[in-house]
């Protein structure tokens, strides 16, 4: 039996030769000879049948080992589940945990680099490594396979391979020290797995066992089922990217032929048109496992990584010009840094392109100025018409007016006047008896005045007929009264005229002036009144046999037909004009006179003569 | 014997002023006044007088709807309609309607009292313009059973184109050789047939299939 040569090793004598701890966890040939052991009590050296145990402290506990390495300067590292890493030099014993920066306190594998470099593989804190003095953690989050690595092995090429709960990956060595001293933030993870004749994915929960490379270089792994062997040789990093290749286009459903006019360019006709690309990597080594990534200039602001899909689709894209970028990676990862580009362009409807709006616009402006135009113009019609019509209106309030006045008025002041007088000369008999005939007179003046006016004034009466019967009445009245028979040539039928009340009212007061000439001037004792209607005019002729127009009343020589003036035939005449007729005397003395009233027809079928004046 | 006279008018002053008119004057009886059409309609049919004066213009019914109610119940009865103006379409209403003649209202009262007297006694005022629209009336297609009494005669049509040429009474008696009072006669009879016509006119309006079998009544 030997005794311990110094530090922390106690010969602890069990009394019974090659004594170990059960159950051994892990062992390693010693180089001082002999293994050392590993379990759940601690970390013992075994030689010549005695063991030697690592004395824990208070500052150190090593329990349940599932690793142990040995330095070639005899530095010892112990892995220990649950107490982190254990470091054995010149006799002192340091432990390291999560807060000296480990990715766990449960450890489970180690691997020394040739670098110095210490590599430890963790329970759910990923894949560590100790350099200098310092920690790294690799995990998940840079693009580690699992958090939980349990075997490490490395290739001899420049790869780590480790056994996980989700296959064995290879990461590396490169990349991994790159990430570990922060160059880079992932590393390319290749991961085997069942589609690589594993049987199951998840590695022996339990220790490392090292030294698990074959001399050809097989490393072997110790899985749940069993164990695996793999050659690393054949599982070189694939390095060559797979080219990329736009292979269909289809719009809306339809496949694309003619539509990539040039290499790489594809117009799209107008219209909410689906877009779809097709597109594919060529790898050979793994086909299924190219991924892609693609962007759409300008709608996309970065790739879009959608893994092994092999089509995009754009359900509607607005008019314009794009670029449809995509490329490519191989099984390792390794991005085609070109990949292939598709230029659309997106047609616009005619109604979408600048052109046409702006013709749009200015079509609207148009519109609107011509409606806006019109509603003006029609406005400013409508208002002149109104203004006619008022003034139309004003006239023939204003022709009542002075209707009034004059007819009535006089008659009136006549009644008052001769009342006053009537009333101041009741003593005198016959003046007061003179008075009153004359008020009488002057009364029934007015009523037949009044009686004339509202006739006029009437709409009532813009009829042929009533014109007539009104004239016919009148001359009935004026001859009977005078002792003068009246002879009456109106035809039986009238036609359906509408003389308008100043039509109406011109015509009869001077066909009443005529008779009152006949009546007064002429000594006539038959007057006849006759009716012409023709297809142009409506003449009323009065005529007498009475002494016939005076030559001194006359402004010229007596010819038949010529206008003569005086005795109211000025008047008449103007109110003829005012209607648009004419006014004629055909008189030669001794033979009488016959004044002819004219009026164009149109002044008869037309109630819109209000402006006539 | 003196002249029976009612008087239909709703202008009191008016009124008052016709009724001293008639009561002082010398063969004239003033027997009754009314103010609207309902009251004289009621009344008059039971003690008929000789003449009515009738405003045609009277509030409420008119006094053309007065005298075609009336004239039918007292034929014997003259109904003379007075005017304030004169209004030809309304006097040739009244005309149809019964009247036997028209008074402007401004009329003194000499020519009023004559006027009634006239009439009274078998005179017919006929203006010009009343004999052209009375042509007219006849000349219109007359329904086929009244044809025969309500056609004008021979003289009757040349008195009625005389008067439409303005000719007076008097020289149409001379034209024809005969009295004024045979003129008159004729127009009165011109008016009868105006009234008869004007009558069954109004009946060819309001039933105009007297023939026509009636739908059976429905069982009670």
């Amino acid at each position: 039996m030997r005794t311990s040569i110094s530090g922390p090793f106690t010969r602890r004598r069990t009394g019974r030769r090659g004594w170990v701890p059960a159950p051994v966890l892990t062992m390693i040939p010693a180089r001082r000879g002999g293994f050392w052991i590993g379990g759940r009590q601690g970390v013992a050296r075994y030689h010549d049948g005695d063991t030697e145990w690592l004395e824990p402290k208070a500052t150190a506990r090593l329990l349940d080992v599932k690793a142990i390495l040995e330095q070639d300067d005899g530095t010892l590292w112990v892995s220990c589940d649950g107490e982190g890493l254990g470091q054995v030099r010149n006799g002192r014993i340091r432990q390291y945990l999560r807060k000296d920066g480990l990715g766990s306190d449960f450890t489970k594998s180690l691997l020394l680099d040739q670098d110095g470099a210490l590599w430890i593989g963790t329970r759910g804190g990923g894949l560590n490594r100790f350099k200098q003095g310092r920690f790294s953690v690799i995990g998940m989050a840079n693009g580690l396979a699992d958090d939980t690595v349990s075997q490490i092995e490395d290739d001899g090429v420049g790869n780590l391979w480790m056994s996980t709960r989700r296959g064995i990956i290879r990461v590396s060595k490169e990349e991994l020290n790159a990430c570990a001293d922060g160059r880079r933030d992932q590393v390319r993870c290749l991961t085997y797995g069942l589609d690589d004749g594993l049987n199951t994915l998840t590695c022996s929960s339990s220790q490392q066992f090292p030294g698990c490379r074959t001399p050809d270089g097989h490393l072997v792994f110790s899985m749940d089922r069993g164990v695996a062997e793999i050659d690393p040789k054949l599982a070189r990093l694939n390095s060559l990217p797979p080219p990329v290749e736009i292979q269909n286009v289809r719009i809306a459903d339809k496949l694309v032929t003619d539509g990539i006019t040039a290499p790489g360019a594809l117009t799209v006709g107008p219209g909410p048109n689906r877009l779809e690309i097709e597109y594919t990597g060529l790898s050979f080594a793994s086909p299924d496992r190219v991924r892609f990534k693609h962007r759409l200039e300008p709608i996309d602001p970065d790739w879009i990584e959608v893994g092994t899909d092999r089509r995009a689709v754009y359900n509607y894209l607005p008019p314009g010009r794009y670029v449809f970028h995509v490329t490519a990676a191989n099984n390792d990862n390794v991005w085609n840094p070109t990949g292939a580009q598709l230029d659309i362009e997106v047609r616009p409807y005619f109604w979408q392109t600048l052109w046409f709006r702006l013709l749009a616009l200015a079509s609207l402006l148009a519109v609107t100025g011509g409606v806006v135009w019109i509603q003006a113009r029609y406005k400013l019609l409508r208002s002149l018409e109104a203004l006619k019509l008022e003034r139309a209106v004003d006239a023939e309030r204003s022709r009542i007016a002075h209707d009034m006045h004059d007819d009535l008025g006089a008659h009136l002041t006549r009644i008052a006047m001769l009342s006053e007088t009537a009333r101041s000369d009741l003593d005198d008999r016959p003046k007061t008896e003179d008075s009153l005939g004359r008020i009488y007179e002057a009364t029934r003046s007015i009523t037949r005045a009044m009686d004339e006016i509202v006739w006029a004034i009437n709409p009532r009466h813009d009829t042929i007929e009533s014109l007539i019967s009104y004239c016919e009445k009148t001359a009935q009245d004026l001859l009977g009264a005078a002792g003068i028979a009246c002879r009456l040539d109106f035809p039986l039928e009238l036609p359906d005229w509408t003389p308008t009340s100043e039509v109406r009212h011109n015509l009869f007061l001077a066909y009443k002036e005529a008779l009152n000439n006949a009546v007064r001037h002429a000594g006539a004792t038959v007057v006849s009144v006759s009716l012409q209607l023709t297809a142009d005019v409506c003449r009323i002729t009065i005529a007498d046999n009475g002494s016939g127009i005076d030559r001194d009343e006359a402004r010229g020589p007596t010819d038949p037909g010529r206008i003569a003036s005086g005795n109211g035939l000025p008047s008449m005449q103007r109110r003829l004009a005012r209607i648009g007729g004419a006014c004629e005397i055909e008189s030669s003395p001794g033979r009488g006179c016959a004044v002819r009233l004219t009026v164009p027809v149109e002044a008869f079928q037309s109630r819109n003569v209000h402006g006539r004046n | 014997v003196s002249i029976s006279v009612s008087i239909i008018e709703d202008d009191n002053n008016v009124r008052s002023i016709l009724v001293s008119w008639i009561r002082g004057a010398e063969g004239f009886r003033f027997v009754s006044e009314y103010s609207n059409v309902e009251s004289a309609l009621s009344a008059l049919p039971k003690a008929p007088p000789d003449v009515v004066l009738v405003d045609i213009n009277l509030s409420g019914q008119s006094g053309i709807t007065c005298v075609r109610e009336l004239k039918p119940l007292m034929p014997q009865t003259q109904f003379i309609v007075v005017t304030v103006f004169e209004d030809s379409d309304h006097i040739f209403d009244a005309l149809t309607a019964g009247a036997s003649g028209y008074l402007l209202k401004q009329v003194p009262r000499s020519e009023l009292l004559a006027s009634i007297r006239q009439v009274h006694e078998g005179g017919a005022p006929m203006s010009s313009y009343i004999a052209r629209k009375v042509v007219q009336w006849f000349q219109r297609k007359p329904p086929e059973k009244e044809r025969e009494q309500a056609e004008l005669s021979t003289r009757e049509q040349e008195i009625l184109r005389l008067l439409a040429r303005g000719h007076a009474y008097k020289e149409i008696a001379d034209e024809l050789g005969v009295s004024i009072g045979t003129i008159n006669t004729h127009i009165r009879r011109i008016y009868q047939k105006l009234h008869v016509k004007s009558r069954s006119e109004a009946v060819a309006l309001f039933a105009p299939f007297p023939s026509e079998p009636r739908p059976p009544a429905p069982k009670a």
